[in-house]
């Protein structure tokens, strides 16, 4: 599929009051809470959004609406809502412009969902990083109290909600959904074995519901467009908007929202294709935990599946564009790195492994490797790849990934790096 | 304690604070909210902050310790007044974050990860994971402000408006 341009998530960012309450009223906003609970029953929000199957744009794609529903009937306790906007992902940013261009948008889908499930109070996990996102987020909240879309009694309803920003502090783990919670109620951001999912056991051991920013967004015009509009864009697999994340060598980096299931050719294409007039050597099209794609293999649209038959990942959507003068090893080496610190050191082989395939990386890199550290490292990493249970969160199989595949793609660049006892690009 | 006073919250921050645990079902939740704003304010955590704070919230300095460790964003060290954060993940990685580095170590006399603040203690500077603002690569973070799409001859312009 080619590219189709949408603007919704993003709706009215170039303008300089994006991310006022006025500005949201004026282009519809908060229409779809007032007609949620003016028209509609939570269980056919529920219903509704099931229908769209918006897919978590968190990474992991799983269905918002299916997730909402395994809420446990009739308990006897408070339910919340966790949004997870943790955004640290490497090559990741699409939260963030959310956030500090269109905070509303996310509110409402907060609201809405909030309304959906049964909360009256949700958390907003912002990464400490991200002081901007979070002061836009306040003011939007004030707003939303002052006009009565916040609060006690919501548009003279029932229906009563407050939501909060949670700052985190530092730590990528806190990303993984369970590690977010742990982070919220005050601890160590240590994920947690499932089941119990969030959704029957998750903050202050509440049923909970976790959805990413974007997951969120989506839900204001789910409900006031409908599903149908909603199914009408993206791809059979992969319904909707999407925004797109582009950094690295290509000329026009920035967050960019096309239907999902965008060509990552063209998207490359659009962005001013490589930089400096240079050749590409491959992209990273998930986020630093995604499988990299060379150059032959990046005629591909850009959804959850489609990306999984092309052997990557969507992930968060961030693509880092590498040109030709790209050290592989040192890339590996320095994505190690980043794995190596967040690891939060729960399970041995996590912890362990990915510092030992760093120290291994580093060594080839530093040209004092061995044709079977090249194996090793494959080996090591394949040993920390957490499928069958051998690690609690998936952070071992997001370092496993990057290393197998660039090894496995770029094999000749790292037998270089032994054969010649330097790095072959630094002269 | 920060104020030297003996008590937490200190007075002209107890009703930020007494209005944070108020968000949550349980005051431990407010344990990182607070911590921030008490490495924002005087830029380290004293040990005296943290059993001040374990007092307040009803759990254990040990537990605070363990939080206080646990992330990055927080320093038992005071840092400078103004706190760089150098993106050297990935895509700040492959557009020059390494040679930003040390110029900004070298013009303001301090090392990363050193734990110390430049002499007259206006700055310190870490080396960080991704900001999330690799559009803008090579970026930092200071303080609140993010500033990207930074040059080596940037350099010296963002100390001398950081210093004012
Ligand atoms: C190591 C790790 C880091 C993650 N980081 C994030 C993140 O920064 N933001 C996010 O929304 N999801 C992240 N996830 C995915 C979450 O665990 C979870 O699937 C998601 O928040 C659910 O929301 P969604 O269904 O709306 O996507 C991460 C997962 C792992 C294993
Ligand atoms: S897999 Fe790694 S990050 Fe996840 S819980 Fe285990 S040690 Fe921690
Ligand atoms: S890689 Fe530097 S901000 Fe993302």
């Amino acid at each position: 599929m080619s590219l189709k341009p949408t603007n919704i998530l993003l709706r009215g960012m170039e303008k300089e009051s994006s991310a006022t309450i006025e500005n949201y009223i004026s282009e519809d906003g908060y229409k779809a809470l007032e007609k949620a609970l003016k028209e509609m029953k939570p269980e056919e929000i529920v219903a509704e959004v099931a229908k769209a199957r918006i897919r978590g744009r968190g990474g992991a794609g799983f269905e918002a609406g299916r997730k909402w529903g395994f809420l446990p009937k009739g308990v006897d306790k408070p339910v919340y809502l966790a949004c997870n906007a943790d955004e640290s992902e490497p090559g990741t940013f699409k939260d963030r412009h959310i956030m500090e261009h269109c905070p509303h948008r996310l509110l409402e889908g907060c609201l809405l969902a909030c309304y959906a499930i049964g909360s009256k109070t949700g958390y907003i996990y912002v990464r400490g990083e991200f002081p901007g996102a979070q002061q836009s987020l306040w003011r939007a909240i004030d707003e939303a109290h002052e006009k009565g879309y916040m609060g006690e009694k919501i548009l003279g309803t029932d229906f009563s909600c407050e939501i909060y920003v949670h700052t985190g502090a530092g730590a990528y783990v806190c990303g993984e959904e369970t590690g977010m919670l742990s982070s919220i109620e005050g601890g160590r951001g240590h994920p947690r074995l499932k089941p119990p999912f969030p959704a029957v056991e998750g903050l202050f051991r509440c049923p909970t519901i976790v959805n990413n920013v974007e997951t969120l967004s989506n839900v204001p015009f789910v409900i006031h467009e409908g599903a149908d509009a909603f199914l009408a864009l993206g791809t059979d697999d992969t319904p909707g908007p999407k925004l797109f994340c582009v950094s690295g060598h290509v000329e026009k980096p920035g967050c960019y929202e096309f239907e999902a299931g965008a060509n990552l050719k063209e998207l490359l294409e659009h962005c001013g294709g490589v930089w400096k007039g240079r050749k590409l050597k491959g992209i990273i099209p998930g986020g630093a935990s995604a499988h990299i794609l060379k150059p032959d293999e990046i005629d591909v649209s850009m959804d959850f599946g489609s990306m999984a038959r092309a052997g990557s990942i969507l992930g968060s959507a961030g693509m880092i564009v590498l040109d030709e003068t790209t050290c592989i090893v040192e890339l590996l080496r320095n994505a190690l790195e980043f794995f190596a610190h967040e690891s939060c050191g729960q399970c041995t082989p996590c912890r362990e492994g990915t510092g030992w395939a760093k120290k291994i990386v580093t060594r080839i890199e530093a040209g004092e490797g061995t044709m079977e550290d090249i194996d090793k490292l494959w080996e090591v990493a394949d040993n920390f790849e957490g499928m069958g249970g051998k690690t609690i969160c998936a952070l071992a199989d997001a370092a496993a990934w990057p290393t197998k595949s660039y090894v496995e793609k770029f094999r000749d660049e790292f037998e270089e790096h032994v054969r010649l006892g330097r790095c072959p690009m630094k002269g | 304690m920060a104020e030297g006073n003996g008590v937490f919250p200190p007075d002209n921050l107890k009703a930020e604070f007494d209005g944070i645990v108020a968000r949550y079902p349980k005051k431990t939740a407010a344990l990182i909210p607070i911590l921030m704003r008490l490495q924002e304010e005087f830029q380290h955590i004293t040990t005296e902050d943290m059993d001040g704070l374990a007092a307040y919230l009803d759990t254990t300095p040990a537990h605070v310790l363990g939080v206080v460790t646990f992330y990055t964003m927080f320093s038992q060290k005071k840092r400078g007044k103004h706190h760089i954060y150098l993106c050297k993940t990935l895509s700040c990685h492959i557009r020059g974050a390494e040679e930003l580095l040390s110029l900004f170590e070298e013009k303001l006399g301090v090392k990363a990860h050193s734990g110390d603040a430049s002499g007259d203690g206006e700055f310190s500077i870490d080396t960080g994971e991704c900001l999330g603002l690799c559009e803008q690569a090579p970026c930092v973070l200071v303080d609140d402000q993010a500033i990207g799409n930074i040059t080596p001859e940037m350099v010296d312009q963002i100390i001398e408006e950081l210093r004012g």
